[in-house]
C-alpha cells in the first residue's frame, strides 16, 4: 500500500532568500519579477503583509507604505536549485523524493512506502521531519496520506502535521477547498462560478457527468487524490542512462556481423538493467554511418521486464525488417525509459502471475511486428453518437497515465451501459449511404439495397432518435431502425433528418 | 478381439458411449492427438450437447462459415470466446475490417479490461497476430475473420492453438466450405427468417471428427445476448408430435 509524505514550503522563494541571507530573516521583504512584471510586488513576506503590502501592488506604493521594505529580484533558477538541495537532504526519510510539477514548485513529495517502520511509525516520522526542517530554518507544512494528491492537498490546506489513513482519505478530502485537488486556473474559475468551493460538492456530482461539465482534468485530479488513478513520482535525482555501444575499426556492412554485435550489446544492457533492478520500457538502437544519418530502431515494452533475452527477441524482430543503407561505423543501444521492475505502479491486466507476463510478452511482440497502432485496448466513452462511444488506444504507446485515464473512463454507470444493448456488433467505420424504399414519408424502411443485394424488411424496431454532436461542428440528428430482412439477417439503418438520406451503419452479426 | 472382451462396449443400445470409449483410448495412446485431455465447452448448451463429453479438446480450431452479413455469427463467436476465456484469460479479437464494435459485446459478457483488439495492416499480418495469440497461454480465445485461409495457414493456426491451449474461432465465407481445413469443428451458420421477428440462426455442424450431429436452430435474445434453441422451432416440433 502506497504512502506519501508531502512537504509544503509556503513562499519558497522568500524562504530560500532568508535562509541564504541571515540579514533578511527579520526583514520586511518583497520579490519582484523584472522580466515579466517589473515594478510590481510578486511576493511579500508576512512582516510586509502585516504592514499592508500585497502581491500585485505597484512597487512605489509598497515602498511608500513600508519605508524599510527590502526589494529583491525573483530568481526561479536559484529557487529550483535550492529546492533540489533540500530534496536531497530529505532523502534521509525516503529514497524517492520528487519535486512537484509546475513552473514554481514549492512542495516536495516523498514516497515513504515501507519507510515508516524505520522511524517507529508514520506519526513519529512526520514529527521528526517537521522538527528537523524547523531546526534547519525552514517553515514547512507536512502531511502523510495514501495518495500524492491527498498528501499535497492536506499539506496545503489542512491543519498540519497530519497523518491520514487510506480509509479516511475521502473523509479528509471532503472538507478541503477545491484548490486542494491541484486544479488548473480554468477549472478553478468554472468551479468558483458554480459556487462549488469544497471537494465534497464535487464528490456529490454524478461521476459520469464530471468530464463533460468540468473537463477530464477535474476527474483525473479527483481520482488521483482518492487513489483511483495511480500517480507516478519521478525522483528529482537524475540517474545515469542505461546504454552501451560498440565502435567498429572499419565500417561493417555484413548483417550477420552487425547482428552479432547487436546481440552482445543487448546482453550487456540487460545485465545492467538487472543489476539496477530495472526493466526497460523503451529501447532505441542507433546505427551510425559515415555520411548518411543514423538508422534508428526503436520499440516500446508494455511493462518493465528484466526477463533475459526479451529485449533481444524484440530487437531481432525489428532488425529483420530494417534495411541498412550504408556500412555501419558504430552501434549504440540505449534504454531511455526505464522503471523499477518490482515497484511497478500500473499493470495492463490484473491477472498477475506468469500468465500476465506472457500476455505482456505477446503485446510486445505484436506491437513490434505490426506496429504499436495495431494492438489496442478499448475504452467506453459516454457519448451518445455511436461511432464515438468507444475509443481504441494502442496498448504500448499509451503511457501508464493515459491507461489509467482510460480505465476511469471505462467506469460508466449502469444507466450509460444500457444504451449499448441495442447496438450492432459490427459497425461500419463510416456509415454507408443506401437506397431505401419506404411506405410512408418519414416512415420506417420497407426495402433497401446493400452490397449488390436487395433486402425486404420483414420487421423493424425504432426509431431511436439520436441528436448530438453540435459541439463537434456537425449537428447529427438521426433516426435509427433495427431491421430484420426477409432472409432473417439484421441491420442497423438510420435516416438523417436533415436531408432524409438513408445510411446503413452496422449489422447485428 | 479386444472390443468383444469388453461387454460394456458391446452394448448396441449406446453408440455414444462406444464412441466416447474409443476416443479416450485414442487420446491415451502415444500416437493420438498432442492436445491435452482437458475439454473446452463452447458455452452454448444447444451446441455443446452434440459434442462428445460436451466440449472440444482444449487447443482446437472452430470454423464458422456464413454467407451473408447480419447473420449473427459474430455474436456466436464472442459468446464462445468469452466462455473459453473464463475469469483469468484474455480474449483477442483480430479485426481486419475495423468493424468490430465493442460496446455491443459488453452485453455478451465481454470484459473490456481483458480484451485485446488487433487491427492488422494486412491480411497476412492478421494471420500472424492470430497465430501469436493462439500460441500464448494467457489468451483463452482468438476470434478473427479469414477471407483466404490457405491450407498451410490453417495448419499453422491449428498447431498454434494446440501449443497455447486456447480456442481459435475462425470466421470464413461459406464458399470456403469445400476447402480443406484443420478445424476440429466446422459450423455452417445461416439466417432463419422468424415469424416473430426474432434473430434466429441455423447452425449445421459440417465436420466433427467423430460425430455428425443434426442442425439446430438457435435464437439470439436482443436484450441479453443469450442464445438458446429456437422456441418457434421447439413449439412446432411439439405440435407435430
Amino acid at each position: 500500500m502506497k504512502r506519501v509524505m508531502s512537504v509544503y514550503l509556503p513562499k519558497w522563494p522568500l524562504q530560500r532568500l532568508k535562509h541564504d541571507n541571515s540579514g533578511l530573516r527579520d526583514a520586511s521583504l518583497v520579490l519582484t519579477d523584472l522580466r515579466t512584471n517589473p515594478g510590481f510586488v510578486l511576493l511579500c513576506s508576512d512582516r510586509a503583509e502585516c504592514r499592508g503590502v500585497r502581491p500585485g501592488m505597484p512597487l512605489p506604493e509598497a515602498l511608500a507604505i513600508d519605508g524599510n521594505l527590502q526589494v529583491r529580484e525573483h530568481n526561479p533558477a536559484a529557487d529550483a536549485l535550492a529546492l533540489g538541495r533540500l530534496a536531497t537532504w530529505l532523502e534521509r526519510f525516503s529514497p524517492v523524493v520528487a519535486v512537484e510539477d509546475g513552473p514554481d514548485p514549492q512542495t516536495l513529495l516523498l514516497d515513504i512506502t515501507g519507510c515508516a517502520d524505520c522511524f517507529h511509525g508514520e506519526q513519529r516520522m512526520l514529527q521528526r521531519a517537521a522538527d528537523e526542517l524547523a531546526a534547519d530554518g525552514w517553515a514547512a507544512r507536512v502531511a502523510i496520506a495514501g495518495t500524492v494528491g491527498a498528501a499535497w492537498g492536506l499539506a496545503h490546506f489542512a491543519k498540519t502535521p497530519c497523518v491520514i489513513s487510506d480509509a479516511d482519505t475521502e473523509r479528509a478530502l471532503r472538507d478541503l477547498p477545491v484548490p486542494a485537488l491541484r486544479l488548473n486556473d480554468e477549472a478553478l474559475h468554472v468551479l468558483s462560478q458554480l459556487q462549488m468551493n469544497q471537494v465534497a460538492s464535487l464528490l456529490a456530482l454524478p461521476r459520469a457527468e464530471i468530464p463533460s461539465r468540468l473537463g477530464n482534468h477535474v476527474l483525473e485530479r479527483l481520482d488521483q487524490a482518492l487513489g483511483w488513478m495511480p500517480e507516478v513520482l519521478t525522483p528529482h535525482r537524475k540517474v545515469p542512462e542505461v546504454q552501451s555501444f560498440y565502435r567498429f575499426e572499419d565500417p561493417v556492412e555484413r548483417r550477420d556481423a552487425l547482428e552479432y554485435v547487436l546481440k552482445e550489446l543487448t546482453q550487456r544492457t540487460e545485465a545492467t538493467l538487472a543489476e539496477r533492478g530495472w526493466g526497460a520500457r523503451r529501447v532505441e538502437c542507433l546505427l551510425y554511418h559515415n555520411s548518411s544519418p543514423p538508422t534508428c530502431i526503436a520499440f516500446g515494452l508494455s511493462r518493465p521486464s528484466c526477463v533475459p533475452g526479451q529485449i533481444w527477441r524484440l530487437l531481432r524482430a525489428c532488425w529483420e525488417q530494417t534495411a541498412v543503407r550504408e556500412a555501419v561505423e558504430m552501434i549504440r543501444l540505449r534504454a531511455p525509459v526505464v522503471e523499477p521492475v518490482a515497484g511497478r505502479q500500473a499493470e495492463f491486466f490484473e491477472a498477475g502471475s506468469a500468465e500476465d507476463e506472457e500476455l505482456c510478452g505477446l503485446i510486445d511482440r505484436l506491437s513490434v511486428r505490426l506496429g504499436c497502432g495495431s494492438v489496442m485496448r478499448v475504452a467506453l466513452v459516454p457519448d451518445p453518437q455511436p461511432e464515438y462511444a468507444c475509443v481504441f488506444e494502442p496498448l504500448l504507446s499509451a503511457a501508464d497515465e493515459a491507461h489509467e485515464k482510460q480505465r476511469s473512463a471505462m467506469r460508466l454507470s449502469r444507466e450509460s451501459m444500457r444504451v449499448f444493448v441495442h447496438r450492432p456488433l459490427l459497425l461500419l467505420p463510416k456509415p454507408a449511404q443506401i437506397d431505401v424504399l419506404t411506405a410512408l414519408a418519414d416512415g420506417p424502411p420497407a426495402r433497401f439495397q446493400w452490397a449488390d443485394s436487395d433486402y425486404l424488411v420483414r420487421s423493424w424496431t425504432g426509431p431511436e432518435r439520436i441528436e448530438t454532436g453540435w459541439w463537434r461542428g456537425t449537428d447529427e440528428c438521426r433516426d435509427y431502425y433495427m431491421v430484420t430482412t426477409h432472409l432473417g439477417t439484421r441491420f442497423w439503418l438510420f435516416r438523417r433528418r436533415d436531408d432524409g438520406r438513408w445510411f446503413l451503419h452496422g449489422s447485428f452479426d | 478381439m479386444l472390443l468383444r472382451s469388453d461387454p460394456r462396449i458391446l452394448d448396441p443400445q449406446d453408440h455414444r458411449e462406444i464412441l466416447d470409449n474409443l476416443r479416450q483410448r485414442i487420446e491415451a495412446s502415444p500416437y493420438g492427438s498432442r492436445q491435452s485431455g482437458r475439454r473446452q465447452a463452447l458455452g452454448i448448451d444447444a451446441l455443446d450437447q452434440f459434442l462428445p463429453a460436451n466440449g472440444l479438446p482444449a487447443g482446437a480450431l472452430v470454423e464458422l462459415l456464413s454467407g451473408a452479413d447480419g447473420v449473427g455469427v459474430w455474436t456466436l463467436c464472442v459468446m464462445m470466446g468469452v466462455h473459453a476465456c473464463g475469469d483469468k484469460r484474455a480474449l483477442m479479437i483480430v479485426d481486419q475490417d475495423r468493424c468490430f464494435y465493442p460496446p455491443a459485446a459488453v452485453k455478451l459478457g465481454l470484459d473490456l479490461g481483458r480484451t485485446i483488439v488487433v487491427r492488422p495492416p494486412t491480411r497476412l499480418a492478421g494471420y500472424t497476430a492470430m497465430e501469436q495469440g493462439l500460441r500464448c497461454a494467457a489468451i483463452g480465445a482468438v476470434i478473427g475473420r479469414c477471407k483466404q485461409l490457405s491450407f498451410a495457414d490453417c495448419r499453422r493456426l491449428q498447431l498454434a492453438a494446440e501449443a497455447g491451449g486456447g480456442i481459435g474461432l475462425v470466421l470464413r465465407h461459406e464458399q470456403a466450405r469445400a476447402a480443406p481445413s484443420f478445424a476440429a469443428l466446422r459450423l455452417r451458420v445461416t439466417p432463419v427468417a422468424s415469424v416473430l421477428g426474432r434473430q434466429q440462426v441455423r447452425v449445421e455442424p459440417l465436420h466433427w471428427r467423430a460425430t455428425l450431429a443434426h442442425a439446430v436452430v438457435l435464437e439470439i435474445d436482443d436484450e441479453t445476448g443469450h442464445v438458446r434453441i429456437s422456441t418457434e422451432v421447439a413449439a412446432a416440433k411439439a405440435k407435430a408430435r
